[in-house]
């Protein structure tokens, strides 16, 4: 039967490395002999070495003290970075691996809560995935003692914003990003959803005719894309990137409405299904909203780039 | 005068000792002594430490090469003593160079914020 000091030190020594693991072990046996002795005959062993031992503590703690390993995943030193990149990559890889996922099943023709559960599962993984490699290289990092040189090289003094000038919210450029780039592929992938009319026959929704013109907006959703990616690297906005982005909304815009209006954008079936269900002239009044929608919202687009420029190139300093 | 509250204070004053240990402890071991010996020296001079904090350190100290440490089989209990080693010698003089330019400089200080 082993006494508490017997199943202290082996609690305290457990976890040691081998070769400091006996030595250790018998410094402290003596030094708990030691504290008993010191606590006097009056009170008997048993009282003495339990109040010796709780005097020193928990065992786990001892132990990290004598291994001198830090207790701890991630050290002060590699923090900061580690919450920058952690930050960085939680922002960037589950939208686009929910985007993904979204245009997967969409494509395969998923009921629409199957696409909203796979889109949200797919972000899940995502956010599961990067927390845990993230974390595991900078813990690694930290035992290997990536510690002062890594950190040294991260700060440059020229690299900071400056806050009189407005920003483009990094969020917002990648959402920009991730919607262009689905709207992109959706129109690549000659995304033609079939529908269900009343009389039971399968019609598709847009017109085969303009299948041709997809390329166009794939091409003009591709410059956006890049128009993004600009103001991300910028940081603010420019006359140079509102001139820009003034062209691409009417590259847009211009040939959507035109499309709807001339009645070339949704298919004659569809045209013709829509017109059973509802009064004929409800329809032309439909495209000419949605077209007047298209187009009141990119002048605001154009507007609202030109302000913003104004803002950001007027700004003192 | 304000009262400070205790676990703050509790965390300063630690904060002001701890460095303190290591100064004394190679102090102290220029004759050699082991671990408990050391514990109860420290005390009467002045100096309050946890067994479970300077049993560690001294290990430590010893890996720096600032201790050298041999078991001593005489008694009926073998103890492990340590003793400063000459570059703990070393370094004792330079803490307590520094220790000396610190006191001036705390003194300093006090002098000039006395009412």
């Amino acid at each position: 039967m082993s006494t508490l000091t017997d199943r202290y030190v082996h609690a305290v020594t457990r976890t040691l490395p081998d070769d400091t693991r006996a030595d250790v072990g018998r410094e402290l046996r003596a030094s708990i002999e030691d504290m008993i002795d010191a606590r006097g005959d009056g009170s008997p062993r048993e009282a003495a070495e339990r109040s010796a031992i709780v005097e020193l503590g928990d065992p786990e703690r001892l132990a990290a003290q004598y291994r001198g390993r830090p207790a701890y995943l991630i050290g002060p030193a590699l923090y900061p970075a580690y919450l920058r990149l952690l930050r960085l990559l939680l922002a960037v890889v589950p939208p686009i691996a929910a985007a993904g996922a979204l245009l997967g099943s969409i494509l395969d023709g998923d009921s629409a809560a199957a696409v909203v559960g796979t889109s949200l599962y797919a972000a899940y993984l995502a956010v599961v995935m990067v927390g845990f490699w993230t974390t595991l290289a900078f813990a690694v990092a930290e035992r290997l003692g990536a510690t002062s040189d890594f950190t040294q090289q991260e700060w440059d003094p020229d690299s900071m914003e400056d806050p009189a000038v407005p920003q483009i919210g990094r969020g917002d450029s990648i959402a920009g990003i991730i919607a262009l780039s689905v709207a992109a592929a959706l129109l690549a992938f000659a995304f033609n959803p079939a529908i269900t009319v009343p009389s039971g026959e399968q019609v598709l929704l847009f017109a085969p005719d303009v299948w041709g013109w997809r390329w166009y907006f794939v091409g003009v959703l591709a410059v956006m894309v890049i128009l993004e990616l600009v103001k991300l690297a910028r940081g603010h906005w420019t006359w140079g990137l509102a001139w820009v982005n003034a062209v691409l909304e009417v590259a847009f815009a211009a040939p959507a409405a035109w499309l709807l209006l001339s009645d070339r954008l949704i298919s004659e079936q569809t045209m013709a299904a829509l017109g059973t269900l509802f009064e004929t002239e409800w329809i032309p009044t439909t495209m000419r909203v949605v077209a007047a929608v298209i187009i009141l919202m990119s002048f605001w687009d154009v507007v609202d780039g030109f302000r913003k420029a104004r803002a950001a190139e007027s700004s003192p300093g | 005068m304000c009262i400070v509250p205790e676990d703050l204070l509790a965390q300063h004053v630690q904060e002001l000792r701890r460095g303190t240990i290591v100064l004394a402890a190679l102090g102290i071991l220029v004759t050699p002594l082991y671990g408990y010996a050391l514990l109860e020296s420290l005390s009467r001079a002045g100096f309050f430490v946890d067994g479970n904090t300077l049993y560690p350190l001294l290990r430590r100290l010893e890996k720096q090469g600032l201790l050298t440490s041999e078991w001593n089989t005489d008694e009926s209990r073998p103890r492990k003593f340590y003793a400063t080693s000459p570059a703990g010698r070393a370094l004792l003089d330079q803490l307590l160079a520094e220790w000396r330019a610190l006191d001036t400089a705390v003194s300093a200080l006090d002098q000039g914020s006395a009412p």
